[in-house]
């Protein structure tokens, strides 16, 4: 197990516990990020003509909305990827898009609707696995005390069925392989 | 009298090294409390007793510690000790710096 990580956080705030940060406009960090939430996807050419981020994550609804961002050439990462189907899944392994497990959105759920979450990930985890979808596993931290270091996000991958080794991908070759494809790094 | 187990027969242990974000003043007692509420919460009774958690080191002033779990349950423990989010009102953030098989190569980094 290693005692060090070369970690890349896709969403969250700049730490010492990573090399690079990725964050929302407006955040401290290294490249920009922005977040389409379900109802702004018909404006989604304005808001990146605008913000002129580095990343853009579309926020998952239901399956014909996670269909709408998985098909959108401007989006490069499906965050909260849930409900997902075998069809989507083999679809954002052609459109080569990646899913994004946000650690963040569940710690703040609670009870019932957390168990759902983790269930819905865990089904997702094992769809883009089978399919060779690409998973990256963030912190989504917007201040200090929401801050994970990188071994507490792959004890989240572990969890959520993740093997640990694939875990350890999702934070550090996946990111970094895919903000080397944009030209980033 | 002291209770034995052959050592072949005893459970592997993990130690994880985490330290405490927040302005709290905690004590061993609260941070048991919390661990363990937490532990229950997100694993139930059963798995929480399967994860054989103890706090065996607590620095009151540096907020740093060390919690002893088995091999196993090493990712549950981090997992539902980032679920802690709050203690007595106060927002708090444990960050887990390193896990490893024993407590000397934890303090010698």
């Amino acid at each position: 197990m290693l005692r060090k990580y070369s970690a890349i956080d896709l969403r969250g705030i700049r730490n010492d516990h990573y090399d690079h940060v990725v964050g929302l406009v407006g955040d401290d960090c290294d490249f920009t990020a922005v977040m389409i939430m379900p109802d702004h996807l018909r404006g989604i050419k304005d808001i990146i003509s605008n913000k002129r981020p580095d990343v853009v994550f579309a926020q998952g609804k239901d399956l014909s909305t996670n269909r709408k961002i998985i098909e959108s050439s401007e989006v490069d990462i499906l965050s909260r990827p849930y409900p997902i189907d075998d069809t989507l899944a083999k679809m954002a392994q052609r459109n080569d898009k990646c899913f994004e497990i946000c650690a963040r959105d569940i710690i703040r759920l609670k009870g019932y609707i957390k168990a759902r979450a983790m269930q819905s990930l865990a089904k997702t985890i094992e769809l883009a696995v089978k399919r060779d979808v690409r998973i990256v596993i963030t912190s989504g931290a917007r201040d200090r005390l929401e801050v994970l270091t990188p071994r507490e996000l792959v004890a989240f991958g572990v969890v959520l069925g993740f093997e640990y080794t694939r875990a350890k991908g999702a934070i550090s070759n996946v990111p970094r392989a895919f903000l080397s494809e944009r030209g980033l790094l | 009298m002291k209770y034995k187990m052959p050592k072949s027969m005893r459970d592997k242990r993990r130690y994880i090294k985490f330290s405490l974000d927040g302005d709290i003043d905690l004590s061993e007692e609260d941070l048991r409390r919390a661990l363990w509420d937490s532990a229950l919460k997100f694993l139930g009774v059963k798995g929480a007793s399967g994860t054989h958690l103890w706090i065996s080191l607590w620095d009151r002033e540096e907020k740093t510690g060390i919690v002893r779990c088995s091999i196993g349950s090493v990712d549950d423990i981090i997992v539902s000790m980032k679920m802690i989010t709050e203690i007595h009102g106060e927002r708090v953030n444990f960050l887990v710096s390193d896990v490893s098989g024993t407590i000397k190569s934890l303090e010698s980094q």
